[in-house]
């Protein structure tokens, strides 16, 4: 199997992507599958990855590839988020669910860690009205569940932040 | 709520790079995150972060409700401390009441306890400490005798910890 061989992915619109073998080798699901199943010369198709996001995740991969610590690389949760890739994540909310959900897809983990830090770094130092708030996120609780939730931990942690 | 906010896979991430007062407010949110979120608040309990010290320091205080305050740290303990793998604890009221409780942390991996002297000298304190602060499944046997923390063993089933 050459190191320069390329692999053809279709978006879920039907558009088609030529990549080098080793940034489809970042998605753990391709990697597993072309081991499997061996190149078979037609088009992978991911219904599930639209081709804007198929796009970003490509480019994600194309930024690491040589990275030799890509598969630790935001293991480290208290670490900060470099450059690049504060910048990759600079998008819309929906952009960015739609790249956690096409990461946890593909399986490609550091992709999954950097935009889920990236969701955390929204949620830090928030109540949880502006959590709600941040995320369009509806109070589903009975007044009695949030008054108990709120008498469990009455002695507010916050506090010592 | 937005479809991938309500995916577990994404929530449990999101949880592994959040600490204690921002975990707190993620179970106050809804009920999805309440469910998600609770293990990773109390997978690591240290008495002496966040607000723990003013809680448990409210009994030495004049400020101190007593049994009302005990009945909440009972309380709390009872029905979270199986959700507890790393437990760090300095305090001796936590102590005393954990040492009640013996069938609730039964998954804690970790155990830290460090003793509870007064006047004690700072090369002491770093003394017990080291002596103190062992892994679990040790911790029932190294304590030195006559250590008033050796009934910590008493709050774990060694059988239940691996």
């Amino acid at each position: 199997m050459s190191a320069h061989s390329q692999i053809l992915l279709t978006s879920s619109e039907g558009t088609e992507f030529l990549i080098d073998r080793d940034i489809a080798d970042k998605s753990m699901l391709l990697k597993c599958m072309l081991e499997d199943i061996g190149e078979i010369g037609q088009a992978v198709p991911l219904p599930n990855v639209s081709g804007p996001i198929l796009t970003k995740v490509i480019e994600y991969c194309t930024h690491h590839r040589d990275d030799p610590n890509f598969l630790s690389a935001n293991d480290d949760v208290t670490a900060d988020i470099d450059e690049w890739d504060l910048e990759y994540c600079k998008v819309d909310q929906g952009t960015l669910y739609e790249l956690i959900l096409a990461a946890n897809y593909l399986d490609i983990k550091p992709l999954m860690d950097l935009t889920c830090k990236t969701v955390a770094n929204m949620i830090k130092a928030k109540s949880p009205e502006e959590i709600r708030k941040t995320f369009n996120i509806t109070n589903d609780f009975t007044p009695e569940e949030e008054d108990q939730v709120r008498r469990e931990n009455g002695k507010d942690w916050v506090d010592e932040h | 709520m937005n479809t991938t906010l309500g995916m577990p896979e994404m929530l449990h991430t999101i949880a592994g790079h959040l600490d204690g007062p921002d975990l707190l407010a993620c179970i106050q949110v809804c009920r999805l995150w309440h469910k998600i979120f609770l293990p990773s608040l109390w997978h690591t309990i240290d008495d002496s972060k966040y607000a723990w010290p003013s809680i448990l320091s409210l009994y030495d205080s004049e400020d101190s409700l007593g049994e009302q305050d005990e009945a909440w740290l009972r309380n709390i303990f009872s029905k979270y401390g199986h959700l507890i793998r790393h437990l760090s604890v300095s305090w001796k009221i936590l102590i005393d009441i954990l040492s009640t409780l013996p069938e609730v942390c039964v998954n804690i991996q970790e155990l830290s306890t460090f003793d509870v002297c007064e006047n004690i000298t700072e090369e002491e304190e770093s003394e017990e400490r080291w002596y103190s602060n062992m892994v679990m499944g040790q911790a029932a046997t190294k304590y030195r005798p006559g250590n008033p923390t050796a009934q910590m063993g008493r709050i774990l089933d060694p059988v239940d910890c691996v």
